[in-house]
C-alpha cells in the first residue's frame, strides 16, 4: 500500500495561482497539500512581463478590471515590498500613430485617478525635446510622450515566496512532483484526492483530500481530462527577449506591425522586450521562441528606439497564458478575466478549477478561489493574505551593516535584498559550514553574472526545498547574464552536490537538463555580440566539462 | 620578403615564427587576445573523450588497444574530408609535421619557461577543477606535470575562500571519473591550505591570488603550510593559482616545497590562466624572433587583382574613426583573425560575414552560409552538430582562401586556426591542434609563395 | 490640435461599458478644457521625474554613459581583464570584471543606497585590462564612471 498524506485541500500546479491558492489556505489554518511537477513557476508564471501593473488598457472596457488590479497591485507591495521596483514608462507618440495625442493623455489622466492605490505616481507630458532629454534612445521622429507609473516584481520568487509561506505554515509543498490521476469514490463519483509520483526518484504515493483544485495554468484541460472533465482554453503563447543589461532606463512603449502594444522595459539586471501572443497547439514542455517571434518582437522596438539592434540579446522567455476560450476574436481582445469552476456540474464533484486571469491580480484570484473552496468545506475563516507580509517581507533591509557583517560585497547583498528581503542575513549564514568558522572565510561568488553565492546556492536547496539545477535559474537567477552559465554552472552544481549528496553521475544530468534549457532558450535569437560569448560556452561544456554517456 | 600576419593567437603566432625563420621580415598586427588566451592548458591535437557521447575513443573497438592521437588524428580527417586536417595532410601524412610541430613549439616557449608536457604515443590522464577527466595527448607547463598514472595517491588540495573550485565535489567526480577508466586503484584524499591571515583576503581574486605566489613574499609566509602538504609518493592537484609568470616557477617552488609532485588542475572559464600564460609567453617568442608586434586592426586589406598588396591599420577597437594611417606593404598575408571570439567572422545586418575580405564563409557541411543570420545555423541538439559552431573559410591545399568561384581568392594570402571552416573545435577537441599545424604550414607556404 | 484627438471615433465606439463611458466623457471633458484655458498639467516634467525617481535610483541619461554601456554589452566573462590588472600589481577598488558586468546595475543600485562615497581613484587607471580585452570595452571608463560622485 504506498503512503498517503490526508489533507483538507489539495492543489496541483505550483504557479502564482496555485502558490497563492495554497497560502491564502495556510493563512486561515487550512491544511493543503501544493504539489509542482517541476519548478514553482516554471510554467507561464516565470515567464510573464513580470510587471503587476494596473491594467491601463481595460479603463475602455471595464474600469472595474483596472480598479482591483490597481487595489492588489498594492496588496502586493505591503506584503512583499522587496521583490518588488519601479518601472516608469515612457509612451512615445508618432505623428502616424492612429489615436492622437489629446486621447492618449485622458487615458493617462483616468489611469492618474486609480495611482493612488498602488502608490503609482501621475503622469506627465514632454514635449518632444524633453522627451527625448529623459530617453535619448527614443526614436526622433516622435510628436510628444508621456511617462506613466508602473510596479515590476520577479515573478518566480513571488510565486516561490507564496509556497514557502505556505510550507511554512504547515502546508505539504512537494516539487517535482506530478498528478498521475485522480482519485474518484467508488462508483465514479466524488473526487478525492491524487496518486503522485515523484520525478526524480519515481516514487509513488496518494494524497487524500475533501476537495481539490486544478491550478494547471495551461495545463488545466490536460488535468481536468484526467477527471473526465473539459475545460477549454485558448493558450496563447508569449515571448520576449533579454538583453545582456539595462538598454533605456525606462520602459518604452512600441507599436508592432500588427498594431500590438509591446514594451521594451527594465527589469531586474536587464532590460525585456516583449511580448508577443499567439494561439499556442504545440508541445507545452519543450517552449522555444520562434525567430519569426524573434523578429516580429526587434521590427516593433525598432520604431520606437531606432538603435535597439545594436544592443546584445541573451536570450528568450517564454510561456503559454492560460486565456479563457472565446472565439472568432484576435488573442489580444481575448478576456483576461479569470474564472473558478466547480466540477459538481460536470460529475466531478470536489474537483475545482482556476483558470484564465494575469499575474497582478493573483492575490484576488487565490483569495476568491480558496474563499470557494472554504465553503466547500464549512471554513468561515476571512482571507489575510493581503495583509500578512511574505517571507522577508516584513521590513526592509540594511544593505551595508549587512554586507559588513558577512564580509560580502554590497552588489551581492543588493541582489540577495531583491530576492529574500529582510531574510538575507539568514542566507549570508548558510555558507559552507565545512570551512573553519572564524569570520575570515566569507560566502564565495559563483555566478559572476548576478551575482550568487555560494551561501545562497546553499540556501535554497536546504531551506527552500531546491532540488534540481534547474530550479535555480528561476530561484536565484542562475546563468541567465552574459555567460549564460559558462562560467558558473560547473560550481553551482558542485554546491548542489555537497548539499544533497548527488552523484557524479547525477551531476553530469544535472548539468545536462540545465544547458539543454539553456540552449534552448539562447538559439533562437542567437547574434551579433553574443556569439563570442556561446562560442566560450561551447567549449566549457563540450571540449572541458565532458558529459559522461 | 615582407609578411604580415594578422591575428596574435596560436595560430597567428605560429604562422609568424616560421615566416621569421625563414627570413622574412613579419609584422603581426594583432587586436586584442583571443581563444588562445581563453584555453586553459592541454594542447588537443586529436583529444579523446571517450567519456563523452561523440567524443573520440581512447581505444581501438576493436582491438582494444589504447589508439595513439596520430591515428585519431587521421580518424578525424576521415569523418570529415573538409576538416582542416584533411587539408593539410592530404598529400603527406602527419606524423612527422605533428613531431616537428610540438618540438618548435616547445623551443619557442621554453624561455618564457613555458614547456610542452607528454607525448604523442600515449594519452595522459589529468584532472580538471570539477574532478573531471581529460584525456590530454599534450599540456603545458602547469597542468602538463599533472599526469595522474604514476601517483601512487592523489590529493586535492583546498584553498579556502578560492572561489571556482568546490573540493568536495571534484573529490568525488574524480574518484567515480577515475573508476569509469580504470584508474580507480589510487587513494584519494583532500588536503587543506592553511592559509595565512595575510594572504587570505586575495584568495578571494585568483588572479591576484596566482601573482603573489610568484613573489618571495607569499612565498615565505605560505613555506610550512605547503610543506604540511606533502606525502610521499602523493600527487597533489591544486587549482590553477599557481603563479602568473612561468619564468618565476611557482609550480616547481610549489613541488619543492611540499616535496612530492605538484601540478595544477586544468582550468574552466571562470579559473583559468593557463591560455593567459600562454599568450604571453607567445608575445615574448615573437619579440625574440623580430617579429614587429602591432596592437592595432586591420581596417583595409589594398589589392590589385589576385594579389594583396599591403593592409591598412588603425587602432584597436571597434570601427569607429576613420583611419588615417599609411599603407603596411606586404609580399603575403595570413589571416589568423579566430572566428567569433577573435572576431574574424562577425555577424552584421543579420548576415554573417568575414570582416576583412568578404571571404566566402563555410559551415560545418560545407554549404555557403555568409548570407544567412547566425540563428538559421543552429539546431536544437546543443551536443550535437551545430552548423553555425563550424563556419569558416575553405581553402585549397595550400591553406588559400577560396573566393565564389572555388578557386584561390588570392596569390599570396592564406588561413590559419579557427578562421578555418568546417571543423568544430569544441566537439571535436582538435583546436590548438589545427591552430599550430595549420599557423606553420601557413607560415611556410607564405614564405614560399 | 483637433488632430491630437485623432481616433475618437474608434476609441468610442470601443467603450465597453456605461461606467467606462462615463468616466471618458468627464475626464475628456475636463481635459479639453483645460488645454482650450492653455494651462498644461506638467510644468516642468523632467525636474518632476527626478524628483519622483531619484530615490529609485534613476538619473538623466547621458549620451557618453549611453555609450559607454553598449561598449560594455559585449563583455565574455573572460577575465582577462582581472589577470593582466593582477600582474600589472593592480589593486582596483572593485575588480575589473565584475565593474564591466554590473555597471548599469551597480550605478543605479549605488545611486538608490547613497554609496559610496566618492572614491578618490577607483583604479590606476593604468589600462592594462583595456589592452587585453576581447570585446575591447573602455574598462577604465567604467570605473571612473562607477566612483563618479552621485550628483
Amino acid at each position: 500500500m504506498s503512503p498517503c498524506i490526508r489533507v483538507p485541500v489539495l492543489v496541483v500546479g505550483g504557479g502564482i495561482n496555485g502558490a497563492g491558492i495554497a497560502r491564502d489556505l495556510a493563512l486561515r489554518g487550512v491544511r493543503c497539500a501544493l504539489v509542482e511537477r517541476r519548478e514553482f513557476g516554471s510554467g507561464t508564471s516565470w515567464a510573464s512581463s513580470g510587471m503587476i501593473h494596473g491594467g491601463l488598457r481595460y479603463l475602455q472596457k471595464d474600469p472595474d478590471v483596472t480598479l482591483h488590479s490597481c487595489v492588489d497591485s498594492g496588496a502586493i507591495q505591503r506584503i512583499a515590498p522587496h521583490l518588488i521596483f519601479r518601472i516608469p514608462f515612457v509612451m512615445p507618440v508618432f505623428p502616424e500613430d492612429p489615436i492622437g495625442p489629446e486621447l492618449v493623455e485622458i487615458g493617462l489622466e483616468m489611469y492618474d485617478q486609480y495611482q493612488p492605490f498602488k502608490n503609482g505616481r501621475s503622469h506627465t507630458r514632454l514635449s518632444r525635446a524633453e522627451a527625448l532629454r529623459l530617453e535619448p534612445a527614443l526614436s526622433p521622429r516622435l510628436e510628444c510622450a508621456f511617462t506613466l507609473d508602473e510596479w515590476g516584481v520577479d515573478a518566480a520568487r513571488l510565486t516561490a515566496a507564496n509556497a514557502l509561506d505556505a510550507a511554512e505554515r504547515g502546508a505539504v509543498v512537494l516539487t517535482h512532483t506530478e498528478l498521475v490521476e485522480w482519485l474518484r469514490e467508488p462508483g465514479g463519483g466524488r473526487v478525492v484526492g491524487g496518486r503522485m509520483r515523484d520525478r526524480i526518484n519515481g516514487e509513488e504515493f496518494v494524497i487524500e483530500a475533501d476537495v481539490c483544485m486544478n491550478a494547471g495554468g495551461p495545463w488545466v484541460p490536460k488535468l481536468a481530462a484526467l477527471a473526465g472533465v473539459e475545460v477549454r482554453l485558448r493558450p496563447g503563447k508569449g515571448i520576449h527577449l533579454v538583453f545582456e543589461r539595462r538598454v533605456s532606463n525606462l520602459a518604452v512603449y512600441a507599436r508592432g506591425v500588427d498594431g500590438r502594444d509591446m514594451f521594451t522595459f527594465p527589469h531586474e539586471q536587464n532590460s525585456m522586450a516583449g511580448t508577443t501572443d499567439d494561439d499556442f497547439y504545440g508541445d507545452l514542455d519543450r517552449l522555444e521562441a520562434t525567430e519569426d517571434e524573434v523578429a516580429y518582437v526587434l521590427q516593433a522596438m525598432e520604431r520606437s528606439i531606432p538603435s535597439i539592434r545594436r544592443h546584445r540579446v541573451t536570450h528568450t522567455i517564454q510561456g503559454v497564458r492560460p486565456t479563457l476560450w472565446g472565439f472568432g476574436k484576435n488573442e489580444d481582445e481575448l478576456s483576461r478575466d479569470y474564472v473558478v469552476v466547480d466540477h459538481a456540474r460536470d460529475g466531478a464533484p470536489g474537483l475545482f478549477t482556476i483558470a484564465g486571469g494575469k499575474l497582478a491580480a493573483y492575490r484576488l484570484m487565490a483569495e476568491d478561489a480558496a474563499d470557494r473552496l472554504c465553503t466547500a468545506l464549512g471554513v468561515r475563516e476571512p482571507g489575510r493574505s493581503a495583509t500578512t507580509p511574505l517571507p522577508g517581507g516584513d521590513g526592509a533591509l540594511d544593505v551595508l551593516a549587512t554586507a559588513k557583517r558577512f564580509r560580502t560585497p554590497v552588489a551581492a547583498v543588493v541582489r540577495l535584498g531583491f530576492r529574500h528581503g529582510t531574510r538575507t542575513s539568514q542566507v549570508l549564514a548558510d555558507h559552507d559550514t565545512d570551512l573553519p568558522m572564524d569570520g575570515a572565510t566569507a560566502p564565495r561568488v559563483v555566478c559572476a553574472c548576478e551575482p550568487v553565492l555560494d551561501a545562497e546556492l546553499r540556501h535554497v536547496v536546504t531551506r527552500e526545498g531546491v532540488r534540481r539545477l534547474t530550479d535555480c535559474t528561476l530561484r536565484v537567477r542562475l546563468g541567465v547574464g552574459a555567460c549564460q552559465g559558462a562560467g558558473c554552472v560547473g560550481n553551482a552544481v558542485a554546491v548542489l552536490a555537497d548539499a544533497l549528496d548527488w552523484s557524479a553521475a547525477r551531476c553530469v544530468e544535472e548539468v545536462r537538463a540545465f544547458v539543454d534549457e539553456r540552449w534552448r532558450a539562447v538559439a533562437p535569437a542567437l547574434g551579433g555580440s553574443h556569439l563570442a560569448a556561446m562560442e566560450i560556452h561551447r567549449h566549457s561544456f563540450l571540449a572541458g566539462r565532458g558529459f559522461t554517456s | 620578403m615582407k609578411a604580415v600576419v594578422v591575428g596574435g593567437g596560436l595560430a597567428g603566432s605560429s604562422a609568424a615564427l616560421e615566416l621569421a625563420s625563414r627570413g622574412a621580415e613579419v609584422t603581426l598586427v594583432c587586436a586584442a587576445p583571443g581563444a588562445t588566451a581563453l584555453s586553459w592548458g592541454t594542447l588537443d591535437v586529436a583529444a579523446a573523450s571517450p567519456l563523452r557521447r561523440g567524443g573520440l575513443p581512447l581505444r581501438d573497438p576493436a582491438s582494444g588497444h589504447p589508439l595513439a592521437p596520430i591515428v585519431r588524428l587521421h580518424a578525424v580527417a576521415a569523418a570529415n574530408p573538409a576538416h582542416p586536417y584533411a587539408t593539410l595532410f592530404r598529400e603527406r601524412g602527419p606524423e612527422e609535421e605533428v613531431k616537428e610541430a610540438v618540438a618548435a613549439l616547445d623551443a619557442w616557449l621554453a624561455p618564457s619557461g613555458l614547456r610542452v608536457h607528454g607525448s604523442l604515443a600515449q594519452t595522459r590522464w589529468l584532472a580538471d577543477v570539477h574532478g573531471a577527466l581529460r584525456a590530454a595527448d599534450l599540456a603545458f607547463s602547469g597542468a602538463g606535470e599533472g599526469d595522474l598514472e604514476g601517483a601512487e595517491e592523489i590529493a586535492l588540495v583546498d584553498v579556502p575562500g578560492l572561489p571556482g573550485f568546490e573540493v568536495r565535489s571534484a573529490l568525488r567526480t574524480l574518484a567515480a571519473e577515475m573508476a569509469a577508466v580504470g584508474l580507480a586503484s589510487r587513494a584519494l584524499s583532500i588536503v587543506r591550505l592553511a592559509l595565512p591571515e595575510a594572504l587570505r583576503d586575495d584568495a578571494a581574486q585568483p588572479a591576484r591570488f596566482a601573482r603573489n605566489l610568484d613573489a618571495d613574499a607569499a612565498r615565505g609566509a605560505l613555506q610550512d603550510a605547503v610543506a604540511a602538504l606533502g606525502a610521499e609518493g602523493r600527487l597533489l592537484l591544486v587549482p590553477p593559482v599557481l603563479g602568473l609568470d612561468p619564468a618565476a616557477g611557482t609550480r616547481a617552488w610549489f613541488e619543492a616545497t611540499a616535496g612530492c609532485r605538484a601540478a595544477e588542475l586544468v582550468g574552466a572559464p571562470a579559473l583559468s590562466l593557463a591560455g593567459f600564460r600562454l599568450d604571453r609567453a607567445l608575445g615574448a617568442a615573437l619579440s625574440r624572433a623580430g617579429v614587429e608586434r602591432i596592437a592595432g586592426r586591420v581596417e583595409r586589406v589594398e589589392i590589385e587583382g589576385v594579389r594583396v598588396r599591403g593592409v591598412q591599420l588603425a587602432e584597436p577597437g571597434p570601427p569607429s574613426r576613420p583611419a588615417d594611417t599609411a599603407m603596411l606593404p606586404c609580399d603575403a598575408l595570413v589571416l589568423a583573425t579566430g572566428r567569433f571570439v577573435g572576431g574574424g567572422i562577425v555577424e552584421r545586418g543579420g548576415q554573417l560575414v568575414e570582416p576583412l575580405l568578404g571571404l566566402p564563409l563555410h559551415d560545418l557541411a560545407g554549404r555557403r552560409v555568409d548570407s544567412l543570420a547566425a540563428n538559421q545555423l543552429v539546431r536544437g541538439d546543443y551536443e550535437g552538430e551545430q552548423p553555425l559552431f563550424g563556419t569558416g573559410v575553405r581553402t585549397d591545399m595550400r591553406l588559400r582562401p577560396l573566393g565564389p568561384d572555388g578557386l584561390p581568392r588570392f596569390a599570396n594570402c592564406f588561413a590559419a586556426g579557427d578562421l578555418l571552416g568546417s571543423f568544430d573545435p569544441a566537439r571535436d577537441r582538435t583546436g590548438l591542434g589545427v591552430a599550430l599545424l595549420s599557423g606553420r604550414r601557413a607560415g611556410i607556404e607564405a614564405a614560399a609563395c | 490640435m483637433l488632430r491630437g484627438y485623432r481616433g475618437f471615433a474608434h476609441e468610442f465606439s470601443r467603450t465597453g461599458s456605461l461606467r467606462a463611458l462615463w468616466m471618458q466623457l468627464r475626464t475628456g471633458a475636463a481635459h479639453a478644457a483645460r488645454r482650450a484655458l492653455g494651462r498644461n498639467a506638467s510644468g516642468d516634467p523632467i525636474g518632476i521625474f527626478l524628483r519622483n525617481y531619484a530615490g529609485d535610483g534613476f538619473r538623466l541619461p547621458g549620451a557618453e554613459i549611453a555609450a559607454l554601456s553598449l561598449s560594455a554589452e559585449a563583455c565574455l566573462v573572460c577575465g582577462l581583464c582581472s589577470a593582466e590588472c593582477a600582474r600589472s600589481g593592480g589593486t582596483p577598488r572593485i575588480d575589473p570584471r565584475d565593474a564591466v558586468i554590473a555597471a548599469a546595475r551597480m550605478a543605479i543600485d549605488w545611486v538608490r543606497l547613497e554609496l559610496p562615497e566618492p572614491i578618490a581613484s577607483p583604479c590606476a587607471a593604468c589600462r592594462a585590462c583595456e589592452t587585453v580585452c576581447p570585446a575591447h570595452i573602455p574598462i577604465q571608463q567604467v570605473q571612473e564612471w562607477l566612483a563618479a560622485p552621485r550628483s
